[in-house]
This record gives C-alpha cells, sequence and structure tokens, in this order.
C-alpha cells in the first residue's frame, strides 16, 4: 500500500497527461516504435526512450533534445503499438509544452515553420506559399535555398505571386481570436 | 453523385495538377464537384504540433456549409483528408467537444458530414464500373509502385483501409492496363513538410522510396497525396546529386494516370507541370496520342 502510494508521488509523465490523457504507463518498452520510425536515426532520444524518459518523471532531459522536433508525424509509432501508446500524440503534447514554456528549442527550423505557416492562416485564411517560403529562408538565415527551383516553379505556374485574399479569411481570424481569448459562444 | 470538394491550399498552387487532373477526372466520371465556398485551411501538421484546440476549429469550420447542404466532402490531398476525417470523427464522439469547437467557430457543425479521401470515392462499385465503361486505353508496359505515404492509412482512427498493405491505387492501376509492383514501402513517410525546414531528411527518406521503387521494377510511381508528389518529383534531381543516383522516374498523380487511360489528352491533365518528364517514357510506349 504505501510503496504503490510512493509510486504514484513520481507522477511519470503527468503534464503529458494532463495535456493529452495519454497513459504513456502502459508502454513496456518492445521498440516497435522506434523500428519504424522513419527518422530516428536523427533523434536524440528515439520514440521509445522518449516514453521512458517520461514515464521516469525526466521530461526536461526530452524538452531539451531534438527529438520531437524531427518527428515527421508519420503517426508510424502510434499505429503501430502494441499497448495503444499514442506516442505521436506524446510528440505533439512535448512541442506545445515547449512553446508555452517559451524554451530555447534544439532544433529551430521546424518550429520556425510552424509559426509562419500558422502565421499565413491567420492573415489570409489560406496558405500563400511564395510567402512562407521567403520568410523562412530569410528567418532561418538561408535566403538563397532552393533558389534553383524557383524558375522551373513559376514556368510551370505552380507559384501564386499574389496571396490569397478572398473573405473567406475573416473565418480564420474569428478562430484565432477565440482560441487565444478562449471564449467560448 | 456529388460532393462539397475541399481543395485544400497546395492544390491551388504547387499541386495544381492534382486539382486540375482530378476535376478533369471526375468531370469525364459524372461524378459533381461543387468547391466549399468558404473553404480555409485545414491547419494540417503545424496546427496540431501547436494548438490542440486550433487544430480542430479550423478544419470543422469547414464542414459548416457542406452539412447544411447535405453533402459528403471529398479532400483529394491526403494532409487535408486526415485532420478534416479526425477532427470529425473527434467532434462526433464527444458532445462536450462539439459544443466547445462550435464556440470558437463561425455557425454550428453537428456532425453530420463524411470525409472521405480520393481512393475511397474512386473505389465504390458505381465508379469503378463507370471507369472500366470509359477506358479508351489501356496503360500496358506502365510498372507503377503505388506510393500510399502516411496519412492515406494511418491513424488507424481514419478507417480508410489496410494500415501496413493498402491496395485502392494498386487496384485501380490494374483496372485500367498498369502493372502495380510489389513492393515493401508502400507507407513510408517521404518526410512531408521537412521539404523545407530539415530538406535533408526528406532528401534521404524520398532517396530510400526511390532505391526500392526502382528495385522493385517500377519505371514509375503513382500518388494521391501532393507533398508525397512534390517531394518525390520536384526533390528529384536534388536526390540524384546528393546520393550521386540516377532516378528519372516520373511521379505521377492517380487522376493522372487514370485521364490517361480515359482519353484525356495530357495538357487537359497538367502532364506539363510535372518536374520529372513523363511524357518521353509514355510516348516511347505508345501511351499517350492517338
Amino acid at each position: 500500500m504505501k510503496v504503490k502510494k510512493e509510486l504514484e508521488k513520481v507522477s511519470p509523465g503527468d503534464e503529458i497527461r494532463e495535456e493529452t490523457g495519454l497513459n504513456i504507463k502502459q508502454c513496456f518498452q518492445c521498440a516497435k516504435c522506434s523500428a519504424g520510425c522513419p527518422v530516428s536515426y536523427t533523434m536524440d532520444f528515439s520514440p521509445n526512450q522518449v516514453v521512458k524518459l517520461l514515464q521516469l518523471g525526466k521530461i526536461d532531459e526530452v524538452l531539451s533534445s531534438n527529438s520531437m522536433w524531427v518527428c515527421t508525424s508519420c503517426q508510424t509509432c502510434s499505429t503501430r503499438c502494441p499497448q495503444d501508446v499514442d506516442i505521436a500524440a506524446a510528440m505533439d503534447s512535448l512541442r506545445i509544452i515547449s512553446r508555452k514554456r517559451e524554451l530555447v528549442l534544439k532544433e529551430k527550423n521546424p518550429a520556425l515553420l510552424n509559426n509562419i505557416f500558422i502565421n499565413s492562416i491567420k492573415r489570409f485564411g489560406r496558405i500563400y506559399e511564395l510567402g512562407m517560403i521567403m520568410f523562412f529562408n530569410i528567418f532561418s538565415k538561408q535566403p538563397f535555398k532552393d533558389i534553383l527551383l524557383g524558375p522551373v516553379m513559376f514556368k510551370k505556374g505552380k507559384l501564386n505571386i499574389l496571396p490569397p485574399g478572398k473573405s473567406y479569411k475573416n473565418k480564420a481570424k474569428n478562430i484565432f481570436k477565440n482560441c487565444d481569448e478562449g471564449t467560448a459562444k | 453523385m456529388k460532393y462539397a470538394y475541399f481543395p485544400g491550399c497546395t492544390l491551388e498552387s504547387t499541386s495544381r495538377e492534382y486539382d486540375i487532373s482530378m476535376r478533369a477526372v471526375f468531370k469525364a466520371l459524372n461524378i459533381e464537384l461543387v468547391e466549399i465556398p468558404d473553404w480555409i485551411c485545414c491547419g494540417s501538421t503545424p496546427a496540431h504540433n501547436t494548438n490542440h484546440k486550433l487544430s480542430l476549429a479550423l478544419p470543422i469550420q469547414s464542414l459548416v456549409w457542406p452539412e447544411k447542404e447535405g453533402l459528403d466532402v471529398v479532400a483529394p490531398c491526403a494532409s487535408c483528408f486526415s485532420r478534416l476525417k479526425l477532427s470529425n470523427t473527434q467532434v462526433q464522439n464527444n458532445p462536450g467537444l462539439q459544443k466547445e469547437i462550435n464556440g470558437l467557430i463561425d455557425g454550428d457543425y453537428n456532425g453530420g458530414v463524411k470525409v472521405f479521401n480520393i481512393l475511397e470515392v474512386l473505389e465504390q462499385d458505381a465508379v469503378m464500373g463507370a471507369i472500366r465503361n470509359n477506358i479508351k486505353k489501356k496503360l500496358s508496359g506502365l510498372k507503377v509502385a503505388c506510393y500510399y505515404g502516411c496519412l492515406l492509412s494511418r491513424p488507424r482512427e481514419i478507417e480508410a483501409g489496410s494500415i501496413e498493405n493498402p491496395v485502392l491505387m494498386d487496384e485501380i492501376c490494374e483496372l485500367i492496363g498498369a502493372e502495380p509492383v510489389q513492393w515493401p514501402y508502400k507507407t513510408e513517410c517521404c518526410g512531408a513538410g521537412f521539404s523545407l525546414s530539415k530538406t535533408e531528411v526528406v532528401l534521404k527518406l524520398t532517396n530510400d522510396i526511390l532505391k526500392m521503387a526502382k528495385s522493385a521494377g517500377a519505371n514509375c510511381i503513382a500518388v494521391a497525396c501532393p507533398l508525397c508528389q512534390s517531394n518525390l518529383d520536384l526533390r528529384q534531381r536534388g536526390i540524384e546529386k546528393e546520393y550521386k543516383v540516377k532516378y528519372n522516374m516520373p511521379v505521377m498523380y492517380i487522376t493522372q494516370m487514370l485521364g490517361l487511360s480515359m482519353g484525356i489528352p495530357p495538357k487537359e491533365l497538367a502532364m506539363d507541370k510535372l518536374i520529372v518528364d513523363p511524357v518521353g517514357m509514355l510516348n516511347g510506349k505508345n501511351l499517350i496520342g492517338a
């Protein structure tokens, strides 16, 4: 009884559980997630290692790694887990927690692109791809990245010069306003 | 047959050929597509990476009009399909969540819409029958690696067919006379949105996919996802340079291949918008022209 109470105090992955309702306690480290993960080769901690660290309450170590930022959200891990642990959702939670805590990220570019993408929706209701590419290149300090692909994209009419701009964008603006302020009708 | 059409952002620009070929094929099959007039970006991966409620509200907003019109939705982009379907399912199964999301969007959504990806629409008996009746040219000589990517079969909640070995595109290929190859990388990730933010990952993953397709005997790849297509096609020269290989493997949308077999001219299927040009190969096998 006493041991059980002590174990519950350790509260592995509580922040994750609060954020997502996930119960990562179910993981028994079969590592099927890591075996199927297309990017585990470049992760500081592979998916099963991330879950183990969370079980041990070591969320700070995970948050200072690159793991959730090089995750492509391919969903292979969650789909194959025999214990129904939604590792992909845990990765999302780690990204959201990172942002909330305003941490300095080990891997900056994926988060940068996410922000630019979201801002495009906020501004235009849809993605302004040319704007997104330009802003990303500038802010990631690679102004000439992919510049050689520009001519062929324009020639084939695959990049719009002007941003999308119609009445629907107010619907997006409205959603952002409500999400930020947390208001509800 | 009539659907509310959710093209998604990339089909209006970088993947315009998917939109053009889809509309051409659906018109020829007598399936009416009505574009949702006030659709907004589904949020894709960045939204669910950033804010849970936002990632649900954005796609649900675009389901308000279809519900009013009594229409189900088809979303050809795999990512849009994934976000629309998953948000829809979550909201349908959770009245408290539905109320919360309705507080964030303009109008109300009551869970009355079904969301389909393009393969689910095409595989219906009536549609496969219509395709069969409309075939003008069998695409013999094409050995196709059907590449589904991640979001047409995962996560399990999308319930869109087999997770590890989807076959819908393979069946369409067989129907139109092409030969789908057996290969183990049908659902391997291409690196998705890292095309911009971590390009070296995309180059590695797409090289693996192209290499496997080639060694399985494919001479082209069929896709139904704009990001997969872009990573495999637009980045193919970059992959060849990085890994010192030569693939020259055309990556066509399944709608373009379907359209070809139905006798729709390549120009009307926007074949000229593909980066790795398929025309040489198709000409060589007498698959285009009279």
